[in-house]
């Protein structure tokens, strides 16, 4: 049989079900007689008897095995490996031999690697691998057809549908108790509108549909959080529950026993729902899958493939957790284990050294004001690269092995081992060599292009979330050190940018990590390549050269003018092409309309070639900050479009004054919706300076007469157009165009 | 993980609170003098980070005196006639 991994999961005690798309366009459900195992390491022998017989009940069989227990294990150790009857209970099992003894006593590995992973591992598998596979007893034998370092690999035909329902809302919220309106699955070629007579009616014809249909993928919007509950709790209050089934398994639906988890990570609160999963069947919620909603369907799939993650898996993961299994596939093929609760701690540094190492990357302060003919070159990847080619990893930094390594870390001395690669390396390996041949294949320029982009777009993300996740407390093998000497590579490799740049008469305007802008009257853009090629010869890292800026304005701070703040720019190339960080339309809290006319005034502005120019621009910049002022107060902007998002900081209960997201939380909870510290809520301020919970609206109790606060609109427009206009004129300040605004006022009423 | 001491930036800005007492003692037209010098000493954040100080006054206190250095240059420079040495601030 021949075909491509679709699905793969758990199914009874000592099977593992994996989906087989043929060629044909058929799934197959193929069963393979597989357990994973755990494995368990003592300081004494004797000690493996404990929990040998306390769980014998719960293995197929153990045996002692050699295996690396720690990263930083040069040499193999015994362990014995336990394989499981029932791969849906590793953790449990894992936990019953840990309170076995007092902590420490039982070192326990790969406990918490998914089974599908450790499956794909194990046979050397991924998903949407082309495969040959054979039944043999109660066991496949697979024969891989593919390579996980293609780059135009072959992907089967794969069905998708987008399921929505319509729901008859009882309050302004829906409800799980509000009745379906209609149901509606569109997939390519045609849009089914399901809409029987009695609720079950629709229910049973949603299901029966699906089964006709037979989508490989089903995409909702909410899935995970509303809507397969709403559809459950429905056919629950319509007597269909137990023919409620959406996968090709036969499941039926059933509300997931655990709730959602909130969570803190780089300063702000997360919450992630719990899934709602198919079986054989792919269920992606738009709304929470990052890598769809940053790479697209060729972004998942290229992830999936690389790291080895069931595609359902995948689509809900964080890049870490992405980059986590990619860590334990190469782990597996070195026979390194993966510890369950990790305890590698970073090395002692004295006083003086805490404060050499740690430390970021470096910056050179923007120059604030607008600057003619700056022109921005990037390191590519610069921090994967340097993990990568320096061979940075927990174990391989101060190793034991190379005191007198001549790889050392700069500024700090630290020794870098020579005589193995480290793990991390070993998994970015992959990642730095794919995405530069993806970009490669893109500069053709070719029908491919988006596809390539897609892909390599969801590399990327690894490559950025692979340096956080070498100092992640959690990370199975992160160590602080490692962590610490990227940043001290970062830190030589731009310093030396910057005496090279100024050796060739640049003047570095602004750097940052790994980007660099530099000006230098009279360049053109052969003179910046040039100075590329010589910063890439002397460094030995790839740059990319992003062009030449007419002008590019670095920003102050809004609170101390003068003081220059990091990643707030906005410029135009020579090519007439925009680039804007770090103001308002690039962050994602802004209303739209705001975005919109923020975008608008930089588009007339790039039109000019040189600041002078710019400036002369400035008044017909401030014609369209009136136009959108005049229709907020005309109220012609559709309040939809003046939504502000905030993410909770803290459960509902927990808010204490009133302010505007307390105002919108109240309401939303007064309609009975739940709501979760980390969970994103939208809003629009109908009476910024009322005092009740009436100062705003939340979006999805907006009606058409809802009226916002144009006032306030315009004084918050004021400022975002304030933004881009001042550093060409200094009368544009909130209050000036406020001014403004009110002077055109009185003359249009005169 | 993570790190254990805090960049210069916030650094810088917890040093600004300790000096609270002394703005508070100033007349009304010296704080606002005052916070502009110690405003000067973000212009050089990065080269204060990099000097690596146990003290983060003794950074902030050269990355103010340079740029008291530079600014008296400027204006000696445009006192006799010569082009000015640019550079931030």
């Amino acid at each position: 049989m021949r075909g491509w991994i679709l699905d793969l999961y758990p199914g009874n005690p000592g099977e593992m079900v994996v989906w087989l798309k043929l060629e044909n366009g058929e799934a197959v459900r193929l069963v393979d007689r597989w357990s994973p195992s755990i494995y368990i390491g003592t300081d004494t022998k004797s000690d493996f008897e404990v929990p040998l017989q306390a769980l014998r009940n719960d293995f197929v069989w153990t045996r002692a095995v050699q295996k690396r227990e720690r990263v930083t294990d040069t040499g193999e150790s015994e362990v014995v490996e336990a394989k499981l009857k029932d791969a849906k209970k590793t953790q449990q099992v894992a936990g019953r031999i840990e309170r076995l003894g007092p902590f420490g006593t039982f070192r326990l590995y790969n406990a918490d690697v998914p089974p599908g992973q450790s499956y794909l591992y194990e046979h050397d598998l991924f998903p949407l691998a082309r495969c040959e596979v054979e039944q043999d007893g109660g066991r496949l034998k697979w024969e891989l057809k593919d390579d996980v370092q293609d780059y135009d690999y072959i992907l089967p035909n794969l069905r998708k549908v987008k399921l929505d329902v319509e729901v008859v809302k009882e309050g302004k919220l829906a409800h799980f108790t509000d009745r379906i309106d209609s149901i509606t699955l569109k997939g390519d070629d045609e849009t089914i509108t399901i809409d029987g007579r009695s609720e079950a009616d629709k229910l049973l014809g949603l299901v029966r549909a699906i089964q006709d249909a037979d989508p490989d993928f089903i995409l909702t919007r909410d899935g995970d959080t509303f809507l397969f509950p709403y559809l459950i709790k429905r056919a629950e209050a319509t007597g269909v529950a137990g023919r409620l089934t959406f996968d090709r398994d036969g499941t039926i639906m059933k509300l997931p026993s655990k709730g959602g988890t909130s969570y803190f990570s780089y300063g702000r609160v997360h919450y992630k729902p719990s899934a709602m999963k198919l079986y054989g069947r792919i269920h992606i919620d738009t709304n929470t899958s990052f890598t769809y909603f940053e790479a697209g369907f060729e972004g998942l799939f290229e992830l999936s493939r690389i790291c080895r993650m069931p595609l359902q898996t995948c689509s809900r993961a964080s890049i870490g957790k992405a980059l986590s299994s990619l860590q334990f596939y190469h782990a597996s093929k070195i026979g390194l284990l993966v510890p369950w609760k990790p305890t590698l701690v970073e090395h002692f540094k004295d006083r003086n050294e805490l404060l050499m190492a740690d430390r970021g990357g470096f910056i050179f302060e923007p120059k604030v004001g607008v600057h003619e003919n700056v022109g921005e070159l990037d390191y590519s990847a610069l921090y994967p690269s340097i993990m990568y080619r320096k061979n940075i990893s927990a174990e391989t930094v101060r190793c034991q092995c190379c005191p007198d390594s001549d790889n050392r870390v700069p500024e700090l001395g630290w020794n870098v081992c020579k005589k193995r690669a480290g793990i991390v390396p070993q998994a970015l390996k992959i990642i730095v060599e794919k995405r530069l041949g993806y970009k490669k294949k893109m500069d053709a320029k070719g029908a491919d292009y988006d596809k390539y982009n897609e892909r390599q777009a969801a590399l990327k993300w690894i490559g950025v979330c692979s340096f956080g996740y070498l100092g992640y407390s959690n990370a199975k093998f992160g160590r602080i050190d490692a962590h610490i000497a990227v940043c001290a590579w970062d830190r030589k490799i731009l310093l030396d940018t910057s005496r090279i740049a100024e050796r060739r008469g640049f003047e570095v305007m602004h750097g940052i990590v790994d980007s660099l802008w530099v000006q230098k009257e009279g360049a053109d853009r052969e003179d910046y390549l040039e100075l590329k090629a010589e910063i890439e010869a002397e460094t030995g890292f790839a740059m990319s050269f992003e062009g030449i800026y007419k002008w590019v304005a670095f920003l102050p701070s809004k609170v101390e003018p003068g003081i220059p703040v990091l990643n707030r720019y906005f410029g135009a190339y020579q090519s007439g092409e925009l680039k804007v960080r770090g103001i308002e339309a690039r962050r994602h809290d802004t209303p739209l309309a705001f975005t919109r006319c923020q975008m608008d005034i930089l588009r007339v502005l790039a039109q000019a070639d040189t600041v002078a120019e710019a400036k002369q621009k400035v008044p017909e910049c401030i014609e369209i900050f009136l136009r959108y002022a005049k229709a907020l107060a005309c109220h012609e902007v559709p309040a939809s479009e003046l939504a502000f998002t905030t993410n909770l900081s803290k459960a509902p209960e927990e808010y204490t004054a009133m302010t505007v997201q307390h105002a919108a939380v109240k309401q939303l909870v007064g309609e009975g919706a739940t709501l979760h510290a980390g969970e994103g809520i939208r809003y629009v301020i109908t009476d910024y300076k009322g005092k009740d919970s009436k100062r705003v609206a939340p979006l999805d109790m907006i009606k058409d007469e809802t009226k916002y606060d144009s006032e306030r609109y315009i004084m918050l427009l004021a400022e975002t157009c304030s933004s881009v206009l001042e550093p060409f004129d200094s009368g544009c300040t909130a209050a000036g165009l406020m001014s403004s605004y009110e002077a055109s006022r009185s003359g249009t009423l005169d | 993980m993570g790190r254990t001491i805090p960049s210069f930036r916030i650094a810088e800005a917890q040093e600004a609170v300790e000096w609270r007492s002394f703005r508070k003692a100033l007349p009304r037209e010296d704080r606002t003098l005052f916070d502009e010098m110690l405003g000067s000493a973000r212009l050089y954040t990065s080269a204060s980070s990099a000097a690596i100080r146990t003290s983060k006054f003794e950074g902030m206190t050269m990355a103010i005196i340079f740029h008291h250095y530079r600014m008296l240059m400027r204006a000696v420079g445009a006192a006799s006639g010569a082009k000015p040495r640019e550079g931030n601030g």
